[in-house]
């Protein structure tokens, strides 16, 4: 989509179009689905909590809360504060089951098992880091984004993205240790 | 430079030397070859490295169900239709010039209403009412021409001659809904007229042909000779698609006057239509205010509300009783939301209490699905479900799903991979030869009831050989136990000597994912020669 065209489709849904919001959901649920999905590993949270995302959009469309430069970026922020109050208020138990872990070719079903606690451990480590670093490292490493892709959706450079990259690499290793490396 | 801008630089040096890496290991590079290149940072770079390559490993999808996706779209529009509401109404007062809201103004006073007469004059003197005459529903002056009529109306002291204002109203609406038709316009607007003629969908109102669909809310008991009002919207291909059609209250022809050719027909009717059609939703559900034969009070002086009070004149309207308090509603529509007290189908709000019947048997009740709603309009204007018949099962669009397990059994016609029961058909492309605790790379289209039909298969063998001997502890069809270890047999097996349990085997094979092995030689000794633990060759 163009820059002024996604520019028209926004300002519609800022005034609440329903075909305006019906197409921004169908373009950026999935994608923010995935995004909650690979940092909390369970498919019917991050159903729900990608329908929240969006809901929370549109509440806050038309404040000054709004985004500025990147739509985008200000709904995987949404996304992502989601993820993060899910972990700090706790509810992401420890008895909730996490999806199966798909079995890799030569790894012993005990190590998929072992490899899941510690993907576990990952995720609410990745929640721990400040909210610019976590974003970075999601978009990055797991949702596969290049330098420029998380440049412009986080609304700082590129030379910034590295900087975050790395302190958030580093603080990952700090929370976890290298015993999982 | 001094050890800050030092200290910041050796940073910055740092930070591009691991975003090189990351960059490369991309591209296919190995982690080592990365390091190699910085021997005197790689003390820091490696573990760096390697997080990334874990944080990585979390990057593994899984599609979110439709019938969610269809939850949350549903969810949003419902909150974005209620903010819009709340939006209307804050900006109401600011988008309706004071000119135009003339009944408003009329209704506080009756200097009020001099002063808005006196302001129409004016408004007319500019010729814009003139020019609105000819306008439709989206026209810049449509607003001008509907707010001269209210004018008009309120300003029409003789009901003989209001009630031929009404019928000429009537037959505007009817006309302007023909035009916007005719021009493909699309638009939404209602119009009061008699049904001339239902012929499937195809029905006739006023004169006015429209097309009716499962999705038409109908209100009451409607038939050919019933007076109704219909919301349609014009959707630009010629067609009037019918949103709702509801009885309207009869209105009694005007008595007989002097002069003949005043008397109106008998679909003449006082109510003023004052809706304005809004663009998206259903209008609401109010109707006219009409009087009421058997409770009005006869009075002399025309109300401000735009309702004619019956006069104590030879040709007063008179009106009719007021319409049923319930009225019967039917229509069809995809469920959206289930919830204990309210279900939410077609867009409309449908109260369930322990008298609705829910009737499952053509299909379960479910988001998705879609019914068929008989119900009563409460005179809050809600819903009361009478009987909710689903007809159709919700329909979930095939959906790819790509995974990969160890393979559990397999047959001609079902497989079962990591716990996933696959149907496999005559297009299924199966790679390899499947042998159970293999894994399998599934390639499948989830169907709308759940099954999986598998659409390609890979079986990967493992790379890892092995090679043990030990004492044969059984030996099944296709699976023996060796020393704890379960060895299968496939075709490729050779087996030389004679099986039996006790003799002492040598094994040689590939490991499996589960710890079997998957024998491809195996050589049967005569006498036993003690435990032997397996080794990886």
């Amino acid at each position: 989509m163009q820059p002024n065209e996604e520019s028209a489709l926004l300002e519609r849904a800022r005034e609440y179009d329903p075909a305006a919001i019906a197409e921004i959901y169908d373009r950026y649920s999935v994608r923010i689905y995935n995004y909650i999905y690979h940092r909390l590993g369970n498919a019917h949270l991050a159903e729900d909590l990608t329908a929240s995302v969006f809901v929370r959009m549109i509440e806050a469309i038309r404040s000054s809360k709004a985004w500025r430069s990147s739509f985008s970026g200000w709904l995987y922020r949404i996304a992502h504060n989601l993820v993060v109050d899910y972990f700090r208020t706790g509810q992401l138990d420890k008895n909730v089951p996490l999806d199966d872990v798909p079995v890799v070719a030569r790894e012993h079903p005990a190590e998929a098992a072992e490899r899941s606690l510690t993907s576990e451990q990952l995720r609410r480590s990745i929640s721990q880091l400040t909210d610019a670093q976590g974003l970075v490292i999601t978009l990055k490493f797991i949702e596969g984004m290049s330098n420029s892709e998380v440049a412009a959706v986080i609304g700082k450079s590129e030379g910034a993205v590295k900087s975050l990259q790395f302190r958030g690499l580093a603080a990952l290793r700090r929370f976890i240790g290298e015993e999982v490396l | 430079m001094n050890e800050d801008s030092v200290a910041r630089q050796v940073f910055r040096d740092f930070e591009a030397v691991l975003d090189e890496c990351l960059t490369q290991m991309n591209r296919g590079q190995s982690l080592e070859a990365c390091v190699a290149q910085y021997p005197a940072l790689a003390a820091e770079l490696e573990p760096l490295l390697r997080m990334a390559l874990r944080v990585e490993a979390l990057r593994q999808d899984q599609p979110p169900s439709p019938v969610a996706l269809r939850a949350g779209r549903q969810r949003l529009l419902r909150q974005a239709a209620l903010l819009r509401r709340t939006l209307e109404d804050q900006t109401r007062p600011t988008r309706v010039p004071w000119w135009m809201n003339l009944q408003t103004l009329m209704r506080r006073s009756m200097v009020s209403t001099a002063l808005a007469t006196v302001l129409l004059v004016t408004v007319l003197a500019a010729g814009t009412v003139a020019a609105s005459a000819r306008s439709l529903p989206g026209d810049a002056l449509y607003p001008v021409k509907r707010a001269s009529e209210e004018v008009r109306l309120l300003l029409t002291f003789d009901q003989q001659i209001k009630a031929q204002l009404v019928g000429k109203i009537d037959e505007r609406r009817r006309e302007e809904a023909q035009a916007i038709s005719d021009r493909r316009r699309v638009a939404e607007l209602s119009f009061r007229g008699r049904i001339e003629r239902i012929d499937g969908m195809q029905w006739t109102v006023g004169g006015v042909a429209i097309r009716t669909s499962e999705e038409t809310v109908v209100e009451g008991d409607l038939a050919v000779g019933t007076f109704v009002r219909v919301y349609v919207r014009s959707v630009g291909d010629g067609t009037l698609l019918a949103m709702r059609i509801s009885v309207e209250p009869e209105i009694a022809a005007p008595q007989p006057t002097a002069s003949p050719s005043m008397a109106e027909p008998t679909m003449t009717a006082t109510a003023t239509p004052t809706e304005t059609p809004q663009p998206t939703e259903i209008p609401p559900t109010t109707r006219p205010v009409q009087p009421s034969a058997a409770t009005a009070t006869p009075s002399p002086t025309p109300t401000a509300t735009g309702t004619a009070t019956p006069s104590a004149t030879p040709t007063e309207i008179a009106p009719t009783p007021p319409p049923p308090r319930d009225v019967k509603v039917r229509f069809s529509g995809m469920i959206e939301t289930i919830t204990v007290e309210a279900w939410t189908i077609g867009g409309q709000i449908v109260i369930v209490d322990e008298n609705t019947v829910i009737d499952e048997e053509a299909a379960p009740a479910a988001v998705g699905a879609v019914a068929r709603v008989i119900a009563t309009r409460q005179q809050d204007g809600t819903l009361l479900g009478v009987a909710i018949i689903i007809e159709r099962a919700a329909e979930i669009p095939e959906q790819p799903f790509e995974f990969q397990g160890l393979i559990e059994s397999f047959g001609s016609a079902e497989w079962i991979v990591g716990g996933h029961s696959l149907l496999i058909t005559e297009q299924t492309v199966i790679e390899g030869t499947p042998q159970k605790g293999l894994l399998a790379e599934v390639k499948a289209m989830r169907q709308s009831d759940g099954s999986l039909i598998a659409v390609r298969i890979v079986v990967r063998l493992p790379t890892e050989e092995v090679q043990f001997e030990g004492v044969i502890q059984s030996v099944g069809d296709g699976e023996w136990i060796v020393e704890g270890v379960t060895v299968r047999l496939d075709a490729e097996t050779a087996v030389e000597g004679t099986p039996a349990v006790g003799a002492v085997a040598e094994v040689q094979g590939l490991l499996l994912p589960d710890g079997a092995v998957l024998a491809r030689r195996i050589v049967v000794q005569s006498e036993s020669t003690g435990t032997v633990t397996p080794t990886i060759a």
